[in-house]
């Protein structure tokens, strides 16, 4: 089978200014980054905090324009998953999915096609036909998760596997999301969590200090990532307990 | 298709924001009555009963040209801040961000749009019927939300960058409001001072409004394709800047 690219990125550099000033000073959150997303792929980032890996997923998600560099995109929706996106709390649970859905780069129709399942999804019962401002913080993070669910963008960007809600919708939650990781999805998935990775993606990118370090098959690199920070390593800095 | 994805979200932000205002007060879609009409009560009170100058037609005057300012007013002043307000959004999705000011402009429209709906209604009661120069109503309507895109989208472009300029809008507004003529006829005033006052655009489409609704008069069409034309420059502008700036917007340190 012909693999097509979904998305690529030749040397992208981003930076950020340090304040308003267009002109100010500023820090460079990327540089260098090279990768390709194949359609269909599951895609791991790896790298410890402030690597860059958020900013990269938003440099995907067109919400940041590279300052150098290029930027190929087949055409397709690429939506960050995010929860709660656009929340109004005077508008009822239903008003809130449309609303949202349509930031996230859906149109109304797909939206109200997906919007059965969503009430059903999130349990709200007839809480949905609410205003949000009535929600505990638990169910509007149930909404949120049922809206990002049920709507289909063509690639999924996720920052860190969301589990939301109380033991038992945690358990839901997290079973749909692993459902749309095994189906036809392209997806970007940052973990820091290893099994999480090993298991779901075939790829995986390594990101240090705003470059990519390393690509390609997933325990190779994985391995070499925990090389590299395992103590005596030269790079990584000091390691406590938890792994980032 | 996009365009149709951006016009949703328009339309339902419109939406969501009138229906936002309604869920915040008790008296919610009242107060888009009662503002014009209490701003109405303090200006024939200073300006009729104690200082003696209102004359004959004060109150249906003064109604036209505070139904027509608040318009301007409000969408300028809401709209103004709408990229820096939604900068949660800014971040995280990508859209031409001329959307927030637009949908400002939008709710604070369809706002006026109830407003003069009761206006009419108060002036023909009043005996101000409506004749053939009605047809110049469009005109004026559209002079001036050209007008207000122009001034709402430059400075919407340009507050989250000077968040400082938040602070000299409303001053600025009202400045201009006392040069529009607003609770005074420029009609009255010396040759000279009125060429002067016409350079504020709202003076000459206030003017225009109460020619129309009023005097059965035709406006300065001159006059209005000249402010319209320019309204539509800086609509223009507007546009092309926060275009320009966009990339720049969702970098923006909290």
């Amino acid at each position: 089978m012909e693999r097509k690219l979904a998305l690529s990125l030749k040397d992208v550099s981003v930076r950020f200014p340090r304040t308003r000033h267009i002109r100010g000073s500023a820090f460079e959150a990327l540089h260098g980054i090279n990768m390709d997303l194949w359609h269909g792929e599951k895609l791991g980032l790896v790298g410890r905090n402030g690597a860059g890996k958020s900013t990269l997923l938003r440099v995907i998600a067109g919400v940041l324009k590279p300052d150098s560099g290029t930027v190929y995109r087949d055409h397709g929706k690429c939506q960050l998953l995010s929860l709660g996106l656009g929340f109004l709390p005077h508008l009822t649970g239903r008003e809130n999915a449309i609303l949202s859905g349509l930031l996230q780069g859906f149109e109304r129709s797909e939206i109200d096609r997906a919007l059965a399942d969503i009430a059903e999804f999130s349990e709200l019962g007839e809480f949905f036909e609410q205003p949000l401002g009535t929600y505990s913080s638990g169910m509007r993070a149930r909404l949120g998760f049922s809206i990002a669910i049920q709507l289909e963008p063509d690639v999924l960007l996720l920052d860190e596997l969301l589990a939301v809600g109380d033991a038992e919708f945690k358990v839901k939650s997290r079973d749909a999301l692993r459902q749309k990781l095994n189906s036809e999805t392209t997806v970007v998935l940052v973990s820091h969590d290893e099994r999480v990775l090993k298991e779901l993606c075939d790829r995986v990118v390594w990101i240090r200090a705003g470059a990519t370090v390393d690509q390609g098959e997933t325990s190779e690199i994985l391995e070499r990532y925990a090389a590299a920070r395992s103590p005596g390593a030269s790079i990584g800095g000091k390691q406590t307990g938890k792994v980032d | 298709m996009k365009l149709r994805r951006y016009l949703q979200i328009v339309s339902f932000k419109t939406y969501a924001d009138l229906r936002a205002e309604r869920s915040r007060t008790y008296l919610g879609f009242a107060w888009w009555f009662l503002e014009p009409l209490l701003l109405m009560g303090v200006f024939f009170v200073v300006f009729d009963l104690i200082m003696n100058r209102g004359g004959e037609g004060f109150v249906p005057f003064l109604l036209v040209g505070l139904v027509m300012w608040q318009w301007f007013r409000a969408s300028v002043s809401h709209s103004s801040n709408s990229i820096l307000q939604a900068r949660g959004l800014v971040r995280d999705v990508a859209l031409p961000f001329v959307i927030f000011p637009l949908v400002t402009v939008c709710s604070d429209s369809i706002k006026f749009g109830m407003v003069l709906a009761v206006l009419l209604v108060i002036l023909w009661t009043l005996g101000y019927l409506p004749g053939v120069h009605y047809m110049a109503l469009p005109v004026v309507l559209v002079t001036e939300l050209l007008l207000i895109t122009g001034v709402s989208f430059l400075l919407a472009a340009l507050v989250p960058f000077v968040p400082d300029l938040r602070f000299i809008v409303d001053p600025l507004l009202q400045a201009v409001f006392f040069l529009s003529g607003v609770f005074y006829s420029i009609d009255k005033l010396a040759p000279e001072a009125r060429g002067l006052i016409l350079l504020n655009p709202m003076a000459g489409v206030i003017e225009a409004a109460r020619d129309v609704l009023m005097d059965g008069a035709w406006p300065n069409l001159g006059y209005m394709a000249i402010v319209m034309l320019a309204g539509a420059a800086f609509t223009a502008g507007g546009v092309a800047a926060i275009r320009r700036l966009s990339h720049h917007y969702p970098k923006l340190p909290n």
